[in-house]
């Protein structure tokens, strides 16, 4: 087991930043979701505004999460001296974006 | 936009974790040292850029980051607020935002108090040990320059050849040796102690924001389990 410290402070404040602005986007995705909801015209497809909020409300879900077991175990991490885990969030947050951008252009286009 | 080590968000730059288009505070206090030695210290400069203390930039950053957070929870309200009506009704919209922008302006005020708090003890970044080694290149020696376009190419250095004309360019200058280890660093004399390193457990820290950061992620976590429960129905 290896012995734990107090780590620079800046580095601290840091991960303090990165996981305010996870919270930021998360926020945003939240905010997004409900505008497309109240917002955006109905498709022919009827469900299909309802899904892309869904989506954005699910994303944001995840993002809330992620991002504080993210800053816990980043935070952890440095009172150790491991090597900091990878960002999952990132490849989540990018695939979902992209993937609710891509069927937001396909139901404007054909729905 | 400079380059930063240790990124924030916003696309920044920034010592150790810019936030916000801000960053850049390197070399912002602390002791500068100048002169033909300084480039050739034990110590290096710290990657970062900060050789000293920020004199609280990064608390202030962070500070701003927060309210940054709490000015993003009042827009959700807003936004909530004036949307809600359809799906979601307007009354609960309403205290979903304003559940969270509660949650998010007071986790902002406990902690830019904890920061302030803190900045106004001192805050100064951990000192390097004497011992630690200048950063080299692979291979050991200092790039060499690259040469100006269009320019004559340098021409190595001859020990033994002519003095260089006055027109010619000037001779790139030869890269300084590393001091020994028993060779003074410091531009001071060479008995001058060395300065003492730092305490063990010493370096300044900052109590991480558990309960701010966790107000924050279960409020926004709560709001995004609401809505959908809304819109699912």
């Amino acid at each position: 087991m290896s012995e734990e410290h107090e780590p620079d402070y800046r580095f601290t404040l840091a991960n303090e930043r990165t996981f305010l602005a996870w919270m930021r986007t998360s926020i945003a995705l939240l905010a997004g979701g409900i505008a497309l909801r109240e917002l955006v015209e109905p498709f022919s497809l009827r469900w299909a505004r309802t899904a892309l909020a869904v989506a954005a409300l699910a994303l944001s879900l995840v993002l809330a999460v992620t991002s504080y077991t993210r800053w816990a175990t980043v935070q952890q991490a440095m009172r150790r001296g491991a090597p900091l885990p990878r960002p999952l969030a990132v490849p989540v947050l990018a695939t979902g974006i992209t993937a609710i951008g891509v069927a937001a252009a396909l139901l404007v286009l054909f729905a | 936009m400079t380059a930063g080590s240790v990124g924030g968000d916003g696309g920044d730059a920034g010592a150790v974790g810019g936030d916000g288009g801000d960053g850049g505070d390197g070399q912002e206090g602390g002791e500068r040292r100048v002169g033909p030695a300084a480039h050739m210290t034990a110590q290096a400069p710290r990657s970062d850029g900060e050789e000293g203390g920020d004199r609280g930039l990064q608390a202030e950053r962070t500070e701003l980051a927060w309210i940054r957070t709490a000015l993003a929870c009042g827009g959700l309200t807003l936004v909530t607020g004036r949307l809600g009506g359809g799906a979601v009704p307007g009354p609960v919209a309403y205290a979903l935002g304003a559940t969270v922008a509660t949650s998010g302006l007071a986790a902002a005020l406990v902690r830019i108090d904890a920061l302030r708090r803190a900045a106004a003890g001192g805050l100064r970044p951990p000192a390097l040990p004497p011992s630690a080694p200048a950063p080299r290149p692979p291979g050991g020696a200092p790039p060499p320059s690259p040469p100006s376009p269009g320019g004559p190419p340098p021409s190595p250095p001859a020990p033994d050849g002519p003095p260089p004309s006055p027109d010619a360019p000037p001779h790139p200058a030869p890269p300084d040796p590393l001091p020994s280890p028993g060779e003074a660093v410091h531009g001071g004399p060479p008995d001058e102690p060395p300065p003492s390193p730092p305490s063990p457990g010493g370096a300044p820290h900052v109590a991480p924001p558990r309960l701010a950061v966790a107000l924050l992620a279960a409020s926004v976590a709560a709001a995004d389990l609401v809505a959908l429960a809304l819109l699912a129905r």
